[in-house]
């Protein structure tokens, strides 16, 4: 089968350079607007609600599912809180292959692990 | 049970029209016809208003032919960044409904709401919201074809959704023969001036007359073309509308309708050299090089049609005018026969990446490359104007007009 047969609009379609460039510029900034809007800093509630889960994971030992940000970068880690260090704020984390620590800033979303 | 497609394609009617219209009310109502400058030789209509076409007016005509057929016609001139900019406003409305929109042309978009209707309800009634939708926000009316592919949808469109007062129409799998069969042979996407000679040669004058014949005969006579055509008139279509499905480019190229006839040598020969660069600073902005070069010439004499398309191998892969030019001068040395010039036009073929190359002992090939590169970097930066070459400031040089241009017509 040739490519004629999965792509024949693809193969006739009549796009200027210029409107081909505005559109690659349009989808370049709906991805940066998404990236922004995913990587809002939380809101108050949010960190209350952070808060909680984290003492309930270093109290009761309750797995957390932490999504943070490194150098642009999301990074995502599942364990248990177990110690937090002042001065700067950081969180440090018992994962799977041994402890993280995380700067609280970092920190973009946290949930109970499923 | 397999989730039935819901593929629609929105055409803006009368596009640059309906965009002047939009911009400037008084417009409404009036014969309108887009149309580029006659004294450069761009004096053809683009797009007239639903008013002019009642005169018979027609996108294609030369100006003096529209004056004829509607002497109080209203010419105005294109303005391709205004046209660019409504066209992917409209993509912005779709991109409320989908995050699937693929546009086809600048007043042509494919939108895909396939599992949506949880979200939208209904596509019919998503489709006539979208209508109402580009109308209220850009003053533009929309045509909606919605099928279950592609195909079909571009058929609804264009064979009944144009022609309907709701502007919008439905085929599917069930319909398609009923609705479509009975259709002139031309009315098909993808069947040409010549290809409807050929077919009615052969006693097919409607798209079912097509869809009747055993599919060996078309596939027979022309290929995966003929087979395409068979399932066109069957509405099965394998297109797929994701993002990055689409075949990369096989060549990219420029050609230009000069302002006057040129019969100097050495003036059409700096438009070659204009070619040539433009072609290859948009290769290496792909990250290809070019394997074949193709010249195209056409004569100025409409009467007795003269001109070449001739296309050479180029001794290695280049995507530089250096490298290039000398076989696109060749070229034209060989095959043109001396008698004025009214448009030509430079093309590369055979791309391949250009990070891989054979090495050379005797051509230091990243000296070029560097050159060539700085050279793009202050192009896209400052314009195609910062940076061009002594011979665009002879007679026949036409980069600073061109650069006016988008898509050969004015800004």
């Amino acid at each position: 089968m040739k490519k004629k047969l999965y792509h024949q609009f693809a193969c006739s379609s009549l796009m200027l350079p210029e409107h081909r460039a505005a559109l690659a510029r349009h989808r370049r900034e709906e991805a940066w607007k998404e990236w922004q809007r995913r990587h809002a800093p939380p809101d108050e509630q949010q960190l209350e609600q952070f808060q909680r889960l984290v003492e309930q994971s270093m109290q009761a030992g309750l797995p957390l599912k932490i999504t943070c940000l490194e150098k642009g970068r999301e990074r995502c880690f599942t364990g248990v809180a177990h110690r937090r260090q002042p001065h700067p704020d950081k969180l440090q984390v018992q994962v799977q292959e041994g402890t993280v620590t995380i700067p609280l800033g970092a920190i973009i979303n946290l949930e109970a692990a499923p | 049970m397999k989730q039935r497609k819901a593929i629609l394609l929105a055409d803006a009617e009368s596009f640059y029209a309906s965009v002047e219209a939009a911009q400037n009310p008084s417009l409404r109502g009036k014969p309108v016809a887009v149309c580029g400058d006659p004294a450069l030789r761009h004096g053809i209509v683009l797009a007239a208003s639903r008013e002019a076409k009642a005169y018979g007016v027609k996108a294609g005509q030369p100006a003096w032919e529209c004056r004829r057929l509607c002497p109080e016609i209203i010419f105005i001139r294109p303005h391709m960044e205004k046209y660019l900019e409504y066209s992917l406003e409209m993509t912005r409305i779709f991109e409320q409904f989908t995050d699937r929109v693929v546009p086809y042309s600048i007043d042509e978009q494919f939108l895909d709401l396939s599992g949506c209707e949880r979200l939208w309800g209904d596509p019919r009634e998503t489709a006539r919201r979208i209508i109402r939708q580009v109308w209220e926000k850009l003053g533009i009316r929309c045509r909606i074809g919605l099928g279950e592919n592609p195909l079909q949808a571009k058929m609804a469109c264009d064979r009944f959704a144009k022609k309907r007062a709701d502007a919008f129409f439905e085929l599917d799998s069930a319909s398609y023969a009923a609705h479509v069969w009975p259709l002139p042979i031309g009315d098909l996407f993808g069947i040409g001036t010549r290809m409807e000679l050929h077919l009615r040669r052969m006693a097919v004058r409607t798209i079912g007359h097509l869809a009747r014949l055993p599919r060996e005969i078309p596939a027979r006579l022309w290929g995966v073309n003929g087979l395409l055509l068979w399932l066109n008139a069957h509405g099965i279509d394998y297109s797929s509308l994701e993002a990055g499905a689409a075949p990369p480019p096989k060549g990219v190229g420029h050609c230009a309708t000069l302002p006057r006839d040129y019969a100097a040598p050495e003036e059409i020969e700096t438009v070659l050299l204009e070619l040539t660069e433009a072609v290859c600073f948009r290769a290496r902005a792909l990250g290809k090089m070019g394997t074949t070069v193709h010249v195209y010439c056409r004569g100025a004499d409409f009467n007795h049609p003269s001109g070449f398309s001739r296309q050479k191998k180029l001794p290695e892969p280049a995507a530089s005018g250096p490298e290039v030019y000398p076989t696109v001068r060749q070229l034209f040395r060989r095959h043109w026969d001396g008698r004025p010039v009214r448009a030509v036009g430079v093309s590369l073929s055979g791309l391949v990446n250009r990070r891989f190359y054979q090495l050379s002992l005797f051509n230091r090939r990243e000296i070029t490359d560097a050159l060539s590169d700085a050279m793009d970097e202050i192009r896209e930066r400052f314009g195609p104007t910062a940076l061009f070459r002594a011979a665009s400031l002879t007679s026949g040089g036409q980069l600073f007009t061109r650069a006016r241009l988008i898509g050969g017509h004015e800004r």
